[in-house]
């Protein structure tokens, strides 16, 4: 993984993880812009780390609208999202420096 | 699913969208987004939350569709495939070298030549002042209303003093008068330097601040200023080469010696540019009474609006303080009101007619080069029918294909905007002749940044318009069909090169018509006598102070110096004259007619000159009635005055001057002088001005000059006596510079240059149009006939006679340029009209250009559709036969 993925792949991918699957919801969910997600969807599914299906269009005509599309994460992609997500985590971990401890100290 | 306003708008953008997306996942694309939408809106309506901020926001989320599409695009235009395509045009054009120079060189000249015209515009029409805020900035003037087609004047300084105090639209008014020199003294042989008298305002009012020191203040606008020195950038670095310890140092300029104060920054231009030179030093104007009367109008003024005032309210404000003077000083300001102008518009008036003129020239070069690049395009992509088939065959998409054919015409437009930048920049030198006098001292042509961006869009623009169609119509034939290989081209392919020939034979006409009307108006303007004989005769000037002239005065000094070229080998005449006509300085000198009541403050002025008696004869001005000066009108002498016959049309009409006085009221004259002499009128301002009144007083009578310019006849057109003429002025009068040597013919010449310049440029577009249209027509003609070949031999084989063949081939040829030709003359009838302004004595409809142009085109025409029919007859028909 050679790219660096920003936060716009983290939260879509989080938001597919946790079951939003819709496009407008992953909107919601994540609070980012129809473009910053579309494209986020678009990288990923090229690069293998999501799928997109149609859903099956007998639901949605029992449900009275147009069927809709719905990505799901591949094995490639939950690898992806611990591996970002334990960077956050890195970043997180960064123990405070000595000046600054002092000057916390001090204060 | 709830059906608001701007639920549908959404509803529309991605139907809108979809019609961009590529067309394999247009359908898909569309129904995903159409489904969300769908479901989110039912979904907040059912909800009881589809609030109008609710449908803003889905709004606003449909128009981030365009980056999905976006990515898509990117997706889709992969890096690989674009260099692909570069590779393969390159590699086409190398292996076609003639047809790749060919279409490089059109549009070089055509990106050249618009490019360089554009740097001009760039610089004088479209950037803005050089100061901050111009938008505040305007010129004052004043006005004659007396007169009945009163124009913008000079102002006095005391009316500027009285707009200072008595107006409260203005952060700062600033007066100035950059037309003379002083003479700089102390280091080495005296020197001329080019000075501007200015009011403190001056500096305030452009907003500039000193580089260096400091500027003048409002204190010290008082009579008798201080002699106070700002220097300009240009003129610190050449005289003190930059040296930073010029603060204080003193300067003696004529005479006077006062301490350098400030140096004005490198990007400072002096607002106003017809002037003769940059100004090198700025000092104070005096204001005192005597110096500066409010008569003496000599000054411009600038002045800077406050915040918000608008130009309308600054107007009325000085027209009323100026009614008020007209009152309370009607001997001087009787009928004189005041004209604002925004800056801006006083600088580039006079340069925006024939800047878009030459603007409109190039383009026109442009676009036909532009036809004749597509022209080409089509025919070498017709003759490609075979490989694009065979592509489209194998599976190309028809967009694979307009885009691979596009870029190819983009890597001609690329090569050709570059080389045009080269001919821009070898352009920009010569130009700068051209619109010298319209920039602001100290301003430059260049190609710069928005010059190159500007070379840059019109190149993609030319490439892709002339790729887009040859391409489209190529790839649809060729993705249609498979093309028998060989075919000849289709009717629709012949319709168009023959409209594109016809445009630009009538983009051609008008360019030609333009150009024959210039040509004719320059010869007409060339053809006007200036008055005298400038063969063989140089002029210079000599500045005398005070101080310097030997007792009796500068004319003294004159008459020696005139004595010693006199004797001069080679001299036959030598003259001397205040100001020499055609010199770009004028002076409107107050008169009175004896016996001619003269309402109040309204006293006529005329150009007053003080001429040496050997003036006339030296400059060949030829005498008209009475006599010329002679040695006895001197100092102790009766005063007496040359008219000129202007002068005499003017305040005498119908009557004999000679005899009669006339009083000469300025420069602290005011004495009856008996007209002696009627001389014949000179140009003194321009050949295309009419001549204006105009008098002379012999040099030995006041009021006399410190700067002289001495005229000298000679046998030859050289400059080899003034090695010698300096040798004398040294030895007269070591301290008095000499300067500006110059063949009079040249003064005389550089006065029409802007106009010679103008109508060469003009010239060359016509002439280059007029090869780019032959070409064009001759190409179709060509393509037309080696088309035909084969129904040729076959008609020779069946007995026709070849002449018929030929006339029938190159009336084919012609039909385009005739009908091309017809549109473009009546185009030009209607736009030659916008040319009046800039036309002298040359009818916009003058029938010789409407005669003369029309045959040009039609014979260039001829020739081109002729050489190519030729061909027709040495068809052999076996051959063309037997090649099926």
């Amino acid at each position: 993984m050679s790219r660096r993925r920003g936060y716009g792949t983290l939260a879509t991918l989080n938001a597919i993880a946790r079951g939003y699957r819709h496009g407008f919801d992953i909107i919601d969910a994540t609070g980012l812009p129809s473009g910053t997600i579309y494209p986020a969807l678009g990288k990923l599914e090229a690069d293998g780390f999501i799928q997109s299906r149609w859903e099956d269009p007998l639901e949605a005509r029992r449900d009275k609208r147009p069927p809709r599309r719905y990505y799901e994460l591949r094995p490639a992609g939950t690898r992806l999202l611990e591996e970002l997500l334990a960077q956050y985590r890195d970043i997180e971990a960064l123990p405070r420096s000595r000046a600054l401890r002092r000057r916390l100290r001090q204060a | 699913v709830p059906d608001t306003f701007l639920i549908r708008v959404c509803a529309w953008l991605i139907v809108a969208g979809s019609c961009l997306a590529p067309r394999w996942r247009r359908d898909d694309w569309r129904r995903e987004w159409m489904g969300e939408l769908h479901v989110h809106a039912s979904r907040l309506a059912s909800a009881q939350r589809l609030t109008p901020s609710a449908e803003w926001r889905l709004v606003a989320r449909c128009l981030g569709s365009a980056l999905h599409l976006a990515f898509l695009w990117r997706h889709e235009w992969r890096l690989d495939m674009v260099t692909q395509d570069l590779r393969y045009g390159v590699r086409l054009f190398a292996r076609r070298p003639t047809f790749a120079s060919m279409a490089i060189l059109t549009l070089a000249l055509g990106i050249g030549a618009t490019t360089a015209i554009f740097s001009a515009v760039d610089a004088v029409l479209l950037r803005s002042l050089p100061y901050p805020r111009p938008e505040q900035l305007i010129r004052i003037s004043s006005l004659d209303l007396k007169d009945p087609h009163p124009s913008a004047r000079n102002l006095s300084l005391p009316d500027v003093r009285d707009f200072e105090r008595r107006t409260s639209s203005f952060q700062a008014i600033g007066a100035y008068n950059a037309t003379g020199y002083f003479t700089l003294t102390g280091g080495g042989d005296p020197e001329r330097v080019a000075r501007a008298l200015v009011t403190s305002g001056y500096f305030r009012a452009l907003g500039v601040q000193p580089m260096l020191g400091r500027f003048f203040t409002p204190e010290e606008d008082r009579p008798s200023p201080p002699a106070e020195v700002v220097l300009s950038y240009g003129f610190w670095q050449r005289q003190f080469g930059g040296d930073r310890t010029v603060i204080g140092r003193l300067m003696t300029l004529s005479g006077v010696t006062g301490p350098i104060i400030g140096v004005a920054p490198q990007t400072f231009a002096h607002p106003d540019p017809k002037i003769e030179a940059a100004p090198d030093v700025f000092v104070l104007a005096d204001p005192d009474e005597q110096q500066s009367p409010r008569s003496g109008r000599y000054l411009r003024a600038v002045a800077r609006l406050k915040d918000g005032v608008s130009i309308d309210h600054a107007s009325a404000d000085l027209q009323a303080v100026a009614a008020s003077l007209a009152i309370a000083y009607p001997s001087s300001s009787f009928g004189k009101s005041t004209i604002v102008e925004p800056l801006r518009a006083v600088v580039t008036g006079e340069s925006r007619a024939p800047l878009w003129l030459l603007q409109a020239a190039t383009l026109a070069i442009l676009l036909i080069g532009c036809a004749n690049l597509a022209s080409l395009m089509l025919g070498f992509a017709s003759g490609r029918a075979t490989e694009l088939a065979t592509r489209a065959a194998l599976g190309a998409a028809r967009t694979r294909l307009v885009r691979q054919l596009v870029t190819e015409s983009l890597v001609l437009a690329a090569a050709g905007g570059l080389a045009g930048v080269a001919v821009a920049k070898a352009g920009t030198a010569w130009l700068a002749h051209a619109v010298g006098h319209m920039l602001l001292p100290g301003q430059r042509l260049a190609v710069g940044g928005d010059v190159l961006a500007f070379a840059a869009v019109i190149s993609l623009v030319v490439g892709v318009t002339c790729g887009l169609a040859p391409a489209l119509r190529v790839s649809r034939t060729a993705s249609l069909t498979t093309r028998q290989r060989g075919g000849t081209g289709s009717r629709s392919d012949h319709r168009l090169r023959a409209v594109l020939v016809g445009g630009e034979v009538a983009i051609t006409m008008v360019l030609l018509v333009t150009s024959v009307l210039f040509v004719r108006s320059f010869s007409a303007l060339s053809a006007v006598d200036p008055g005298f004989q400038p063969a063989n005769l140089f002029s210079f000037q000599v500045a005398v102070q005070t101080a310097d002239a030997p007792n009796g005065g500068a004319p003294v000094l004159y008459e020696r110096l005139y004595d010693r070229i006199r004797h001069l080998p080679g001299v036959t005449s030598v003259g001397g004259v205040s100001i020499l006509p055609l010199s770009g300085n004028f002076s409107c000198d107050g008169i009175q007619i004896e016996g001619r009541a003269v309402p109040k403050g309204a006293a006529p002025c005329a150009e007053a000159r003080s001429a040496s008696v050997d003036y006339f004869k030296t400059m060949g001005v030829a005498l008209r009635a009475g006599r010329r000066f002679t040695e006895r009108d001197d100092a102790n002498a009766p005063h007496v005055v040359v008219i000129n016959e202007a002068l005499a049309a003017k305040f005498y009409p119908g009557e004999n001057p000679i005899g009669r006085r006339m009083v000469y009221a300025a420069r602290g004259q005011n004495d009856a002088r008996e007209i002696v002499g009627i001389v014949r009128d000179v140009h003194q301002f321009g050949l295309d001005e009419t001549p204006a009144p105009e008098f002379y007083t012999p040099e030995a009578q006041p009021p006399s000059f410190g700067v002289m310019t001495v005229v000298v006849a000679s046998r030859e057109a050289s400059f080899a006596l003034i090695p010698a003429i300096r040798a004398d002025m040294h030895e007269l009068a070591p301290k008095v510079p000499m300067y500006n040597v110059r063949m009079v013919r040249d003064v005389l010449q550089e006065s029409v240059s802007a106009a010679r310049v103008r109508t060469s440029l003009l010239a060359t577009f016509a002439a280059l149009a007029l090869i780019l249209a032959v070409v064009g027509t001759y190409g179709v003609a060509s393509i037309a006939v080696t088309e035909r070949t084969r129904e040729m031999g076959i008609r020779l084989a069946l007995g026709a006679a070849p002449r018929t063949l030929v006339e029938q081939a190159v009336l084919a040829g012609l039909r385009p340029v005739m009908l091309g030709a017809a549109a473009g003359l009546g185009a030009a009838l209607v736009l030659s009209r916008l040319l009046t302004s800039l036309l002298f004595r040359i009818h916009p409809l003058d029938p010789v250009t409407l005669a003369v142009a029309p045959v040009v085109l039609l014979a260039a025409g001829l020739i081109a559709a002729w050489i190519p029919a030729r061909r027709a007859i040495g068809v052999d028909p076996v051959g063309a036969l037997r090649a099926e």
